[in-house]
């Protein structure tokens, strides 16, 4: 316990260190060099990059000034420096807050103009991530999560929790059984570093990660993860940083195999790739947030072919579909013969699946035969 | 009504019905108008005598008001004064020419003359015109001066004289059916052009309500006209060869007449015209000639060549002086001025333009003052060759995204022996090819010098509104920052504020070059 939080009090007093560096790097240099100017990577797409031997979207070492004095950038900058500012006294305060929360802390109107310090959310989202970048720490490090409560967890897991104190004093630890919890499973908060959120202990023998909320619904209410000793996880569709910071953190503290399970349309291959590889607005992120040796368990096309569902389960592609079939296509993480023979039977045969479609044989089909079958042959893509 | 209507009714009834009918196209329509018209005979009179006589001019002109459209105006100038003799031709004989036979470039060959104000004022009030004159010899002359309407003559009353040591000349005329205001074709807006294109004369102005305006000079330069010479057949409109005919030449054929009066016509000239036009014409009495008559010579005139005219009759304001008036009489930001070199139009006759322009300061708004060898033309605006080539150059170029919208005088002079002019009514300048261009051109020239400065001023404004909005931001900035730091925010606010002054030192550059109005 006194470990867990003098963490968290560490990192607290790093962050507050690095803001204070920051700042007075800014001023000498204007004292110096008569620019007021701050150094960030360039996280647009074309510094962002595909590393092979990781298996991971990565930001590329390019880097960029933003100079106040250049009206260009002169917005922006205050926005930052305002945004850093914010940030401080979260920390010093000793609470979290979400990204909308800070938008408004720093929204106000600039004293002799008409003008906003910040007229729409993302240019404070931006601001935090590019404090991310130049401070190296996460957001969740300091102090803001953004919405969360989208991930669920259930299984063989014990797991500590740091609850703020209301009145700034000591935090309150609140410790939690994956294995008791009810039919909403554990709601994975919106912080999971690990100077918040520890995980105990962990008899599972792997991690399924089902794209959808009530598919996972199905698998904890008939106590899959009991049955076949693994944790079932779920970010109700597009993850959100939590979750697939827990996934990895799953994968890499307990060497945890990851399988995940989405609709066989490009949208729901898309998510796995998140899980897997990261994306590319967060791909500064991606080393401490995807987990490269996820594999894929289904549904496939070919699963359509090999498990004989009926054609009343298919879906005709739409022209979007289409379309992001062929973006994904061109991904270099996709580029194995597996998904290229998924992508080519999916755009030869003009449909896609759903993972309730399984129920077409029977309610439970998939935590009965679908999952087993697939366990059972290690049937993954890469 | 056209010039060859005027003419054929002149011969046949008397000059009161002759004016009566082309009151119009003398300047005299309007109430505004007929006060401009009368101003402008009166002082192109006392300034082209100054020049003539080479002295500096110094006008007073005094409108004072009776009743409603009652006025009495007096112009009195500080010239040569007029012999007491020559005072009735003057100011009693409509159309006597006594300008014409002098090929020089002076104000008063726009419009009727002097008589024509004293036909004015005869007409609405029955008043004669008072004119004092001297020529600082010690006698004073005064006389009231008519015109017998029947005879075209002069009628002079009660002249006296008397010992005084004063010189020049005092025009009192009455008038009704005239109105003083400050509108855009007003005698105010007359003189006021008047004076920033004469920069050698001052001219005091006291209107009705007694306000007194001095324009004073900004040149000491004695302008000269003393480089007389004819007119030049390429040059003759029909209607100057028709008042030579009737009422300047002495000759008694019109062969002899040409060969007289005008420049470079001789023998050969006429021996070359009688192929043109018959013998028949030439050998008759100028007293006779009919306008068609006139036109088919005028016409044939053009078609043959001639030894050019001399340009040094041209006499120009110049760039430096223009520079000067405008700069001290509309107090701008910034002034150009380009005086061009005489060129020739129509084969041979000279001309020049030049350009003033002023910019920002006291100018508000856009005025396009158009001269006629330093006479403003203040009507006909849209028929101007040098409107037309005003609207005609793309001023965005020069950095004046719109002349409407912008804060700019410009102001052309056109200089020539014989001004083209699109009617009688000597407001317009015609757009011969040759003119038109030239007019571009120059406005074009000085386009090129402001550029240098809209130039700047845009940079200026550019970078003041940046500035602005960093000066805007940086006390926020300097809040975050402090509260970061646990600093001074006093401190950080300074640091940040004097880096900013830095990188805007430019500004200030501009600023100082702009101020000191450079070329």
């Amino acid at each position: 316990m006194e470990d867990f939080y003098s963490k968290l009090r560490k990192t607290d007093q790093a962050v507050l260190q690095k803001l204070k560096e920051w700042a007075r790097k800014i001023i000498e240099n204007a004292e110096k060099e008569r620019r007021v100017y701050m150094e960030l990577p360039v996280r647009s797409f074309s510094n962002v990059y595909f590393d092979e031997e990781q298996g991971l979207i990565q930001l590329g070492d390019r880097m960029a000034r933003r100079e106040f004095l250049n009206v260009g950038h002169a917005k922006k900058f205050l926005q930052t420096a305002l945004v850093a500012s914010a940030i401080k006294d979260l920390v010093e305060e000793g609470i979290t807050t979400s990204l909308r929360d800070v938008y408004y802390r720093i929204k106000h109107t600039i004293p002799g103009t008409k003008e906003n310090t910040v007229d729409d959310q993302r240019e404070s989202d931006k601001a935090i991530e590019d404090l991310e970048t130049m401070l190296g720490f996460v957001r969740e490090q300091l102090h803001v999560f953004s919405k969360g409560g989208k991930g669920k967890l259930a299984g063989p897991i014990e797991i500590e929790e740091i609850v703020p104190d209301p009145d700034g004093g000591r935090p309150r630890v609140v410790e939690t059984d994956g294995t008791n919890v009810g039919m909403g499973g554990w709601a994975i908060p919106p912080i999971t570093e690990p100077e918040r959120v520890q995980i105990k202990r962990v008899d599972a023998d792997f991690v399924l990660v089902v794209e959808k909320d009530a598919v996972w619904t199905r698998f904890h209410e008939d106590r899959f993860w009991d049955k076949y000793n693994c944790i079932i996880v779920t970010g109700s569709g597009q993850p959100d940083r939590p979750t697939r910071r827990l996934v990895h953190r799953l994968h890499y503290e307990f060497k945890l195999p990851v399988y995940v399970m989405t609709d066989a349309d490009p949208w729901g291959w898309y998510i796995y790739s998140v899980y897997k590889q990261g994306s590319i607005n967060l791909s500064y992120l991606s080393p401490t947030l995807a987990t490269p040796d996820a594999r894929f368990m289904g549904l496939t096309i070919s699963d359509y072919h090999e498990f004989k569902f009926g054609k009343e389960v298919k879906i005709k592609l739409n022209d979007q579909d289409r379309k992001r079939l062929k973006e994904m296509r061109r991904y270099p993480w996709f580029k194995h013969k597996e998904w290229i023979r998924e992508f080519d039977l999916m755009e030869k045969e003009g449909f896609k699946m759903e993972l309730e479609a399984t129920s077409s044989k029977y309610f439970r089909y998939i935590t009965k035969e679908y999952t087993p079958a697939k366990l059972e042959a290690k049937a993954f893509l890469p | 009504m056209a010039k060859k209507d005027m003419f054929a009714e002149f011969k046949e009834h008397s000059v009161a019905e002759f004016f009566k009918k082309n009151k119009q196209m003398l300047g005299f329509s309007s109430r505004i108008r007929s006060l401009t018209t009368a101003v402008h005979e009166y002082v192109s009179n006392s300034l082209d005598a100054c020049e003539e006589a080479g002295i500096l001019p110094e006008l007073y002109i005094e409108i004072t008001n009776i009743s409603g459209d009652h006025y009495v105006l007096k112009v009195r100038d500080n010239g040569p004064g007029i012999p007491p003799d020559i005072v009735p031709r003057v100011f009693g004989k409509l159309l006597a020419g006594t300008k014409f036979h002098r090929m020089i470039p002076t104000r008063g060959q726009q419009g009727i003359g002097a008589a024509g104000v004293t036909m004015f004022a005869q007409m609405t009030t029955g008043k004669p015109v008072h004119v004092k004159t001297s020529r600082g010899d010690g006698t004073i002359y005064e006389m009231d001066v008519m015109i017998d309407v029947k005879r075209n003559e002069p009628i002079v009353k009660n002249q006296r004289s008397y010992p005084g040591n004063w010189r020049g000349t005092e025009v009192t005329a009455e008038m009704r059916e005239v109105l003083y205001n400050r509108s855009k074709y007003s005698a105010y807006e007359y003189v006021r052009r008047t004076a920033l294109a004469n920069p050698h004369a001052q001219i005091t102005l006291v209107e009705p309500d007694g306000k007194k305006t001095v324009w004073y000079r900004t040149s000491f330069e004695v302008v000269r006209m003393d480089k007389v010479g004819k007119p030049h057949p390429l040059g003759i409109t029909v209607d100057d060869l028709m008042t030579l005919a009737h009422y300047v030449t002495k000759a008694r054929k019109v062969s002899s007449m040409l060969r007289t009066e005008l420049e470079a016509v001789g023998t050969k000239s006429i021996q070359e015209l009688e192929k043109l036009v018959g013998r028949d014409l030439l050998e008759k009495n100028p007293a006779d000639l009919q306008w068609a008559e006139a036109e088919r010579i005028v016409n044939a005139l053009k078609q043959m060549k001639f030894r050019s005219p001399s340009t040094d009759v041209l006499v120009s304001i110049g760039a430096e002086q223009i520079k000067t008036s405008l700069r001290e009489n509309l107090k701008p930001r910034y002034v150009a001025a380009v005086t061009r070199k005489p060129k020739v139009y129509s084969g041979g006759i000279p001309f020049l333009v030049e350009v003033g322009v002023a910019m920002d300061g006291d100018v508000k708004g856009f005025e396009l003052m158009r001269y006629a060898n330093r006479s403003p033309l203040l009507f006909e605006q849209g028929a101007c060759a040098i409107t037309q080539a005003v609207n005609s150059v793309g001023w965005k170029r020069y950095g004046i995204s719109s002349l409407q919208d912008a804060n700019v005088v410009i102001f052309v002079n056109v200089v020539s022996t014989h001004i083209p002019y699109v009617s009688a009514g000597k407001q317009a300048i015609a757009d011969i090819p040759e003119v038109y261009n030239e007019i571009r051109a120059a406005l074009m020239e000085a386009g090129r010098k402001i550029r240098e400065y809209t130039l700047k001023v845009s940079q200026m404004r550019e970078l003041l509104a940046k500035k602005r909005i960093l000066e805007h931001y940086l006390p926020e900035l300097s809040t975050a920052l402090a509260r970061i730091l646990d600093e001074d925010e006093q401190r950080i606010h300074q640091i940040l504020k004097s880096a900013l002054e830095d990188r805007y030192r430019r500004l200030k550059e501009l600023e100082e070059k702009i101020g000191a109005g450079a070329e």
